[in-house]
């Protein structure tokens, strides 16, 4: 079965670029450029290359930096703390990116197969965490997490009691509280993705699979996951990123405990930086984890690229 | 699943939806109920409702927290960030996917930086930069870097969306005589309104709820809400309503926001989101 | 569409572009709390507004944070002519000393003298607001700072529950084990404890510890002189000591999730348990809940019966003055105000223990307040101040969480912080 292939997020299509060019004057493209180009270099960019070099310091963040050439970054992979943080954010991949996008695509299956009644209720209220603050959302969590509190209540409730956990507080179980907290705040995002793009398959596709016999988890297997695609891989890159920046929720949720169960890059970062007055530290943390993040997505896109019908540009 | 019949299946999908609608949902229908009871009322239970519907712990974040003032400083900022990275990026995007240039790519991954990097280590040279240019402790030490930051985001939602839009048109346009300003500006940008309601949308709720860069930036009444609703969650705070009540008040605008856009939202990402 | 769009950013521009602009012939004195409640807003604007009375053409403008997001900013904000003339500042290596370095503090001593600061309180307290010049040694040199409060780890309890059983208020660690026992064996849950947040974990584990040692201990550990070090047997009875009352069930079920704010705090006003290990500064939350009456505070108990009690307590946030304020002396006066005794009586009758003397006449026996105020003065007369272990160990409390859940032993525990100790 052939089905339209995609771009990727990070691509312009070359084959409509070859064909359709309305516009002769290329120049003009860094006029419209420019005015956004110029604030982002000052006000990102700049930042951002001192950051960089900064890494090459000792510095406290407010005394005079002295050039300790990669000192920083030969002590950063000596560090346990360094370590046991990006273990953990590859470990929160997995309930940031990995289950959001499985469950994204089942709702999505649901929402989008069935041509019920109420289908746009379901679909607002399903994006609800993610359009609430993460600070709130840690606040409200913490306390349905409790060992008295709601969650805990319901499974004795039920008869459950021996499942009952001071959840954000266990060795065992704080990582994955906090990272199914994660899953349920990032999946509408990538929900709302993946019902965008399913609402853009070819009614036919559809057709054509039931004329072949397709049953629901077929006709999901072979028309709609393909076409998803590109959506699939947005979603990736966003929450993957995610994954490995995320700050707000760990320190409202945990600080990074018990122990340092929790404890990621950015909780590193902050605490070198603002804790310790170590930031020419934090910095090179944040050069590392940047490469981290930059080499993914890149390879991912490659990937997507490779197998797809069509070229990728970066 | 094919043993089962279609109204049994109809019912399942009900099921299983109003499940996870139920665990969307729950635990903010619980922090509304608790927003309006007193502490004593705790004890029976988040989902009871309150004995008598009291805005008492609203009145005490909003003018004993002093939200009303926070409110204030979160409308200045949030209004120009986003209004003025919408037409930045609308303009970039445009440029990336309507144009081929040298370079091209190269800024691209540039501007994709700014996304990937942890924010808390850009923080310290972003503050000396303000010092510089002498503009930390106003509203510019917030808006400049958001304008920034979510022109980087913008610039890729509304490349991938002008990307995908139909050639024919802009080559009719440029036939009929149109200048490149006028191509973006009177027939791409009217007709981008789904991309650009959904863009809306994305960045207001992020630079609303953005806390760690106004907590460094800026004092006093130039705060805005998260900082606000940190301060009440000081060490000796344990007034769950009124912390509930307050988070509420953080979170309504973008919520209304939400639902009124919802519509165009999900229109808006079919065209935002990649497409071939 | 785009007309109106762009009108309405031009005016928005021109109202953004009126920065408020401050006064110049009069003094403007910028003050940095952390002071977030409520209460306490009120408690020192009013004092604020006293001190601008008594000295004409200055005007304070304060400004309030957590503690934790003051010890982020004020580094930096310090580094600044417009950042604050006087500051509170967190005590300890990391903080005060990190600035001392910087040289962003200005040395009080001469104000010190002036003003006669130094019969404020006990010198051994001076020690933990000063350091030497470049700020590499703590407890001796120059003066940064004065505070204002002062704070104890001690016990809360529940008065009707010792009535109820007959109990004492206990004298050592060995009848503190009885009362603990006695409360177990009817049916509640003695002592209110939440490791969730960390910190906390530092203050029950560390009171349990201090019952062991001895200041000279305490003071070489936490001011890194000669003989200082973690791996102590006080440290290791007072490990194993917190684990048998864990094994015990001494704390509420499922204790490592608990945090302090919501359910520490609230769970021991609601009585559901009869002690709670935590700082003076509980009784601010407590007194206006349940009153003076109810409940009682007695200092941590000593492991031997003749061994003063030694517990970790200090004088709160020091108040010091940025070096490059351009109004010292107006700084150096405020600082007067605020830790004074007049202001000491204004916090008393908030719920602060004040760090300079008070009238103890003011305060009512059999009250929580009047057993603060005696705690306080007990430890800070007979020179029995512990210290904060996280001053010396930042990583301290994810240390004790790894000893909590049985990841690593007592001995274990105190290797780990002692290699984190020495590789400072």
């Amino acid at each position: 079965m052939t089905l339209p292939s995609s771009a990727s997020h990070l691509s312009t299509p070359k084959s409509k670029r070859g064909s359709g060019r309305p516009f002769a004057r290329p120049y003009q493209a860094y006029l419209f450029l420019a005015p956004g180009l110029l604030l982002y270099l000052v006000f990102v960019f700049y930042p951002i290359i001192n950051t960089a070099r900064y890494s090459l310091f000792d510095w406290t963040g407010f005394s005079e930096p002295v050039y300790i050439g990669l000192e920083n970054y030969t002590e950063l992979f000596a560090d346990n703390d360094f370590w046991k943080s990006i273990g953990n954010n590859f470990f929160f991949v997995t309930f940031y990116t990995i289950l959001p996008i499985l469950l994204a695509l089942f709702l999505t299956a649901l929402l989008t197969r069935s041509k019920l009644r109420g289908m746009s209720i379901y679909r607002t209220g399903l994006f609800i965490p993610q359009v609430m603050s993460s600070v709130v959302v840690g606040i409200i969590w913490r306390w349905l997490l409790g060992p008295t509190g709601p969650i805990n209540e319901f499974l004795r409730l039920i008869g459950l009691g021996g499942l009952v956990q001071p959840w954000l507080g266990s060795f065992t179980y704080a990582p994955i509280a906090v990272g199914l907290v994660g899953t349920w705040y990032e999946y509408g995002l990538c929900m709302v993705l993946f019902i965008a793009g399913a609402q853009s398959i070819d009614q036919e596709l559809y057709d054509a699979a039931r004329i072949f016999g397709a049953n629901a988890w077929q006709e999901f297997r072979y028309v709609t996951l393909p076409s998803l695609r590109p959506q699939i891989l947005v979603a990736f890159v966003l929450t993957f990123i995610a994954a490995m920046r995320v700050f707000d929720m760990v320190f409202v949720l945990t600080g990074g405990g018990p122990g340092k169960q929790t404890y990621v890059t950015s909780l590193l970062i902050y605490e070198e930086a603002f804790q310790r007055n170590r930031a020419g530290y934090a910095s090179a943390i944040a050069v590392v984890v940047t490469i981290i993040i930059i080499v993914v997505s890149l390879t991912v896109n490659y990937v997507q690229s490779r197998d797809g019908s069509q070229e990728v540009d970066i | 699943m094919s043993a089962l019949s279609t109204r049994n299946r109809t019912w399942l999908t009900y099921a299983l939806l109003t499940i996870f609608l139920i665990a969307a949902v729950a635990p903010f229908v619980g922090t509304f109920l608790t927003a309006f009871k007193d502490t004593r009322e705790l004890s029976n239970g988040i989902f009871a409702l309150p004995e008598q519907w009291q805005f008492d712990n609203f009145e005490d974040a909003w003018t004993g927290a002093r939200f009303s003032t926070y409110f204030k400083s979160s409308v200045i900022v949030v209004v120009p960030v986003v209004v003025l990275s919408v037409i930045l990026s609308t303009m970039s995007g445009f440029a990336f996917g309507m144009f081929r240039f040298p370079g091209q790519n190269v800024l691209l991954l540039l501007i994709l930086l700014g996304l990937m990097v942890p924010f808390e280590a850009v923080i310290i040279p972003l503050w000396q930069l303000m010092g510089l240019l002498g503009l930390r402790n106003s509203y510019w030490a917030l808006i400049l870097p958001q304008v920034a930051l979510s022109f980087a985001f913008g610039t890729f939602w509304m490349r991938s969306f002008f990307s995908s839009f139909p050639r024919e048109l802009v080559d009719a346009a440029v036939v009929d005589g149109c200048n490149t300003w006028d191509v973006l500006w009177r027939i791409l940008f009217p007709l981008s309104r789904p991309a650009l309601l959904s863009l809306v949308v994305l960045l207001f709720m992020w630079t609303w709820n953005e806390f760690f860069l106004v907590l460094v930036m800026v004092t006093g009444d130039l705060r805005t809400l998260p900082v606000g609703l940190a301060l009440l969650r000081g060490r000796y705070a344990s007034d769950i309503p009124v912390m509930a009540a307050a988070s509420l008040i953080v979170s309504l605008p973008v919520l209304i926001l939400y639902f009124i856009f919802q519509r165009s939202f999900i229109r808006g990402m079919i065209a935002g989101a990649v497409k071939g | 569409m785009l007309k109106r769009t762009s009108g309405f950013l031009v005016l928005l521009l021109l109202v953004l572009a009126v920065v408020p602009v401050s006064a110049q012939d009069e003094v403007t004195l910028v003050v940095w709390d952390n002071f977030t409640r409520e209460a306490e807003t009120t408690m020192i604007e009013a004092l604020n507004a006293q001190f601008e009375e008594a000295n004409p053409g200055v005007t304070v403008q304060r400004e309030t944070y957590l503690t934790e997001d003051l010890t982020t900013v004020l580094p930096t904000a310090l580094t600044e002519t417009s950042g604050p003339d006087v500051a509170m500042i967190n005590q300890g290596a990391s903080n005060m000393g990190a600035l001392v370095q910087a040289g962003l503090l200005l040395p009080l001593n001469d104000y010190a003298d002036q003003y006669d600061w130094w019969n404020r309180y006990g010198a051994g307290l001076h020690a933990r607001n000063s350091f030497s010049e470049d700020g590499a040694e703590f407890g001796v040199g120059n003066v940064y700072g004065v505070s204002n409060t002062a704070e104890v780890v001690g016990v809360f309890y529940w008065r009707e529950d010792f009535e109820e059983l007959g109990l004492e208020v206990p004298a050592t660690l060995e009848e503190l084990d009885a009362v603990l026992a006695a409360l177990k064996d009817s049916g509640r849950t003695p002592i209110m404890f939440g490791s969730l947040d960390g910190w906390p974990a530092i203050h029950t584990l560390g009171a349990i510890q201090h019952s062991f040692a001895t200041v000279e201990e305490v003071d070489a550990f936490t001011f890194g002189t000669e003989g200082g070090t973690f791996d102590t047997e006080a440290n290791l009875l007072g490990a194993q000591k917190f684990l048998e009352w864990i094994a015990a069930g001494y704390f509420p079920d499922g204790f490592e999730g608990l945090d302090y704010d919501n359910a520490s705090l609230s769970g021991f006003i609601n009585h559901e348990t009869s002690l709670w290990i935590t700082g003076s500064w509980a009784a601010g939350n407590i007194i206006p809940e349940l009153g003076e009456e109810p409940i009682g505070f007695f200092l941590f108990p000593p492991a031997t019966a003749d061994a003063p009690p030694l517990n970790i307590g200090g004088v709160g946030l020091a108040y010091g003055v940025r070096a490059t304020s351009a109004n010292p002396d107006v700084a150096a006066a405020y600082i007067d105000f605020i830790t004074g005794s007049d202001a000491a009586a204004v916090l008393l009758e908030n719920g602060f223990l004040p760090a300079a003397e008070v009238d103890t006449d003011v305060v009512a026996e059999g009250t929580l307040t009047a057993d603060v105020v005696a705690a306080w003065n007990t430890i800070s007369q007979g020179n029995a101040v512990g210290h904060y272990w996280d001053w010396t160990i930042p990583d301290m409390a994810p240390y004790i969480q790894e000893l909590i859940a049985g990841v690593i032993t007592p001995e274990d525990f105190i290797a780990t912080v002692e290699a984190d100790y020495t590789a400072e």
